[in-house]
């Protein structure tokens, strides 16, 4: 009973701040825009200044992005730590970072006129080669997937791809390109993205949601599992593919966020506990609220410049995360 | 019988592979130094400038990889046994970035980053020790000690928050000192000089003394916190005293080589498929295989260019990862 | 005589209290066995009694000493604990593990003693594994392999032993195998043997005395005959026992719910 009320009221907070974040993401930005006009651009569709414009088409896509994103990047981390059973796994351990980060380089150095959205498809791509090649080598002798191989595969890949990026943008001089998608940004989101990759992240927010019930699974064992009839490595498989769905994109669209994905998923179990139909749903808002704040606050602190947003979430979240942790350590 | 004899071999092998390394990187740079030469200047018959560049430039990079990738193998040995978790790393508990910050902050206030001597190595242990012990505090519980799990998580976390202040910094920096900083935490095995492994030496011989001496109590610790507790081993003292020495290895590492993160990791997992998780076993052949892989990269580094400098930490992760993925796929598990 | 004592002991996770205020004895020279259903708190003050929890208030006595004023090592001289869960350590031989038993009386950088020689050997004969000394923990089946985490306690060379469950998960033969292993230990090394165990009818077999614990507290001591009585197991487990004697023993013949009992 007393973890029902811990449930929904942690949903309902989550979710109001979340609302709130993404309404003031909206009123504040570079340019001074009164509330009425956001309300009015928000509601009234014949409404056509400029700031109505700025409104709908920058701020709005961004906005919708951020919590898109952050949803996405927190689902994929207890995701990830569901299946590998491992507390420091996340979507990093697939090489999703790291494949797009060397399809980018890749980009940048051989193909320097391609578009944004162009890139962005490339990442992605980049993404899932990765993540196919990880699960051939974790597959390559047993039959399963076993989630320690699956582990180690993905961090040997993630840091061969990521020497490679960093070997060649050395040696072709590319540091300064890539510098500002390694530390994050939602600057680029924008509606023409938004169009193709939002309804694909939705998808794979459903998908998730849907996964939630079937990932407490994760914590028996294989043959338990099987003896209730379930399969654990089809249940990994299917995880692993929402994985690359979510992350793949976010990864293209914003850059390297580490955080999210790893200590969101934490801070939700030590808040309502660890059985994943609780916590997923609030691992998702949670990403959401932070991802929109940090970039908030990112627009905020030197306009009309960015600050660089995975700082502001490391800066916001690590000391939230560290609380909650030291919380939860008097308790288990 | 057949795991000494396995153990052994693979030790002799690695040593001769050490050997060839260093030979060859003697034989590459800018004045090449091939084995005839080398016999010479041992038989006393050398040049003086043949002396000057081997005892001043070559023996110190080699002498400084081959224990670098000791030191760092052992820390993140030790770390993976005591917290049970395959992917910890020396790198992961907020060595390699406490460091970096503190590196970062020395460039930032005492100006340029070449006329600071021991300063550098001093400042930058410093700051590992400061973030390992801010770590500790964090994850220390009164009653149950140093909880393992939490710290990985703490040290991911803070060290995630380090890199994010650095990065904040980075706008204070000049061109040229933020071109050192980067590389600096690639790691570039910059000390090379004698007075820097003059300096390092000694922490690093106590600490894998430490190390060595403890071999049976990592050994209980491979059969569970419980089992190991009730062979005797006092945990929260243990779990305390190793990682103390794992980040003290670490951070001596990193304050002469700058922030090698890979060769912590993946020495003793692939240690543990050559010749199991007897710490016996593992801990000595991770310890030669980090020292191999370190100067390989390194050789590597200088063959394949002599103009740009490569991080050393860029070519560890070429030269490991896809032997490690080998290993995976056709080593014994 | 009494080996260990508690004194008013509470044991806990943070804000729930899993044993309230306990206090037992348990005799020198004996095997003692605790019962109780799950979630009693069987385990938790196994695990307190062999110093791998520490009790919120209270103090646990070994031997009139203060358990917790001793030092690890010197503890594990003096008792050997086998724990619930063991991770396993596959890649080890049988012999190996056992070797583990004598770590307390390692000296730093000194290889094995003929003592530790003789007394792993008396290990492997007493658990009956000579045969399968060389092959690897993950050959094996459950049994052998329980036998062979019993025989690295029983090279501990220790008066007490503890096992929480031992039999859990093994076959009728195995079962067998290890509760007779036990009694052999008591009987003819003298050991004091502590254990937990969910079969009551082998608790009633291979004990000198029980301890029947209910929702943290002790709800009978003594011995068997005085614990397994037919009030008692509907106190404790809530059933309806049909006890018989089997050479002196009592033995549950058959059961059923107490509850359904009185309704029909």
């Amino acid at each position: 009973m007393k973890n029902t009320t811990k449930f929904t009221s942690a949903l309902l907070c989550c979710s109001i701040l979340l609302i709130f974040v993404m309404l003031l993401s909206l009123r504040f930005g570079a340019d001074h825009i009164a509330t009425a006009t956001v309300w009015s651009a928000l509601t009234n569709p014949h409404a056509s200044g400029l700031d109505q414009q700025i409104i709908r088409s920058i701020r709005l896509p961004r906005v919708l992005g951020a919590a898109l994103i952050g949803a996405a990047l927190a689902g994929s981390g207890a995701l990830m730590q569901g299946v590998t059973r491992n507390p420091l796994a996340d979507s990093g351990l697939l090489g999703i970072n790291a494949g797009a980060g060397l399809m980018l380089t890749l980009c940048l150095a051989f193909f320097p006129k391609l578009t944004t959205v162009q890139t962005t498809w490339w990442a992605v791509v980049g993404a899932a080669i990765s993540a196919c090649l990880i699960f051939c080598i974790s597959t390559a002798r047993n039959v399963q997937l076993n989630p320690s191989t699956l582990v180690l595969a993905g961090i040997a890949i993630s840091t061969l791809f990521t020497a490679l990026s960093e070997g060649l943008a050395l040696v072709l001089q590319l540091k300064q390109d890539l510098a500002f998608w390694c530390f994050g940004g939602l600057g680029a989101v924008s509606w023409s993205q938004l169009k193709y990759l939002g309804p694909a992240l939705i998808i794979g927010l459903v998908l998730t949601l849907l996964l939630s019930s079937q990932l407490n699974l994760a914590y028996l064992t294989d043959d338990n599992a099987k003896s209730l009839g379930k399969s654990l490595p089809l249940l990994r498989g299917l995880a692993l593919g929402c994985v690359i769905i979510l992350s793949g994109i976010s990864v293209a669209l914003v850059g390297t966020i580490t955080f999210v994905g790893l200590m969101i998923p934490h801070m939700s179990r030590w808040i309502v506990g660890s059985d994943y139909r609780r916590s997923l749903p609030v691992t998702l808002l949670l990403g959401a609220t932070l991802t929109v704040s940090a970039d908030l606050i990112a627009r905020l602190v030197n306009p009309p410049h960015e600050t660089p947003f995975g700082i502001i979430i490391s800066l916001i979240g690590v000391p939230c995360f560290i609380y909650l942790a030291r919380k939860e350590s008097t308790h288990a | 019988m057949t795991k000494t004899t396995r153990f052994n071999s693979w030790l002799l092998g690695l040593g001769a592979i050490l050997v060839v390394l260093a030979m060859i990187n003697l034989n590459t740079g800018t004045m090449a130094l091939g084995p005839a030469a080398v016999w010479q200047w041992l038989t006393g018959r050398g040049t003086a400038t043949q002396t000057l560049v081997l005892l001043n430039f070559r023996l110190p990079r080699i002498v400084l990889a081959i224990i670098v990738g000791w030191a760092l193998a052992l820390a993140g040995n030790v770390l993976q046994t005591v917290t049970h978790n395959p992917i910890a790393d020396p790198s992961l508990i907020g060595i390699n970035t406490g460091a970096g910050l503190a590196v970062m902050l020395l460039i930032i206030y005492a100006g340029t980053s070449t006329s600071l001597g021991l300063a550098m190595p001093l400042v930058a242990l410093g700051g590992a020790w400061v973030s390992t012990g801010l770590i500790f505090a964090l994850s220390y519980h009164p009653q149950r000690g140093l909880l393992t799990n939490r710290l990985l998580l703490i040290g991911v976390a803070l060290s995630g928050c380090f890199s994010a202040l650095m990065v904040l910094m980075t706008l204070k920096l000049s061109p040229d000192n933020y071109q050192f900083v980067m590389n600096w935490l690639a790691g570039s095995l910059w000390g090379t000089d004698w007075s820097y492994i003059g300096w390092a030496l000694p922490w690093l011989l106590v600490g894998s003394g430490i190390i060595l001496f403890r071999i049976p109590v990592l050994a209980a610790f491979t059969l569970g916190d419980s089992a190991a507790q009730s062979l005797g081993v006092n945990l929260k003292r243990q779990q305390l005293l190793l990682v103390s020495v794992a980040a003290m290895l670490a951070g001596v590492s990193v304050a002469i080589s700058g922030g090698i993160s890979f060769v912590g990791l993946i020495t003793p997992n692939l240690a543990r498929r050559l010749v199991g998780s007897r710490p016996r076993y593992q801990l000595p052949l991770a310890g030669v295989l980090g020292s191999c892989l370190l100067l390989a990269a390194d050789t590597l580094g200088k063959l394949i260019t002599t103009t740009t400098e490569l991080p050393v930490g860029v070519l560890v992760a070429l030269i490991g990862a896809p032997y490690f993925i080998y290993l995976l796929i056709h080593g014994t598990d | 005589m009494n080996l260990i004592e508690t004194q008013a002991v509470s044991i806990g996770y943070a804000d729930k209290t899993i044993i309230d205020n306990l206090s037992i004895n348990i005799p020198q020279g004996q095997i003692t066995t605790l019962i109780g259903p799950s979630g009693s708190g069987k385990s938790t003050l196994i695990r307190a009694l062999a110093h791998l929890l520490k009790p919120t208030t209270g103090v646990i006595l070994l031997d009139q000493e203060n358990i917790q004023a001793i030092k690890t090592k010197t503890l594990a001289k003096k008792m050997a604990v086998l724990p619930q869960t063991n991770q396993t350590a596959n890649d080890l031989s049988v012999e190996e593990l056992v070797s583990f038993g004598r770590l307390p009386y390692r000296r730093p950088l000194a290889g094995l003693t003929t003592t530790d020689h003789e007394k792993i050997e008396w290990a492997l004969t007493q658990a009956s594994l000579q045969a399968l000394r060389h092959r690897t923990l993950s050959t094996l089946s459950g049994g052998q392999r329980q036998r062979a985490w019993i025989a690295m306690a029983i090279a501990q060379d220790t008066e007490t032993i503890i096992l929480d469950e031992p039999t859990t998960y093994l076959d009728l033969t195995h079962q067998l195998d290890v509760m007779l292993l036990v009694k052999r230990l008591n009987e003819q090394s003298h050991r004091t043997i502590i254990m937990a165990l969910h079969d009551l009818n082998h608790a009633a077999r291979f004990s000198d005395h029980l301890i029947a614990i209910k929702k943290g507290q002790v709800k009978a001591q003594g011995s068997v005959k005085d614990v397994m009585t037919a009030e008692n197991l509907k106190a404790i487990f809530n059933i309806n026992a049909t006890l018989v004697d089997y050479q002196g023993t009592p033995l549950i013949l058959t059961y059923d719910h107490y509850q359904e009992d009185q309704q029909s």
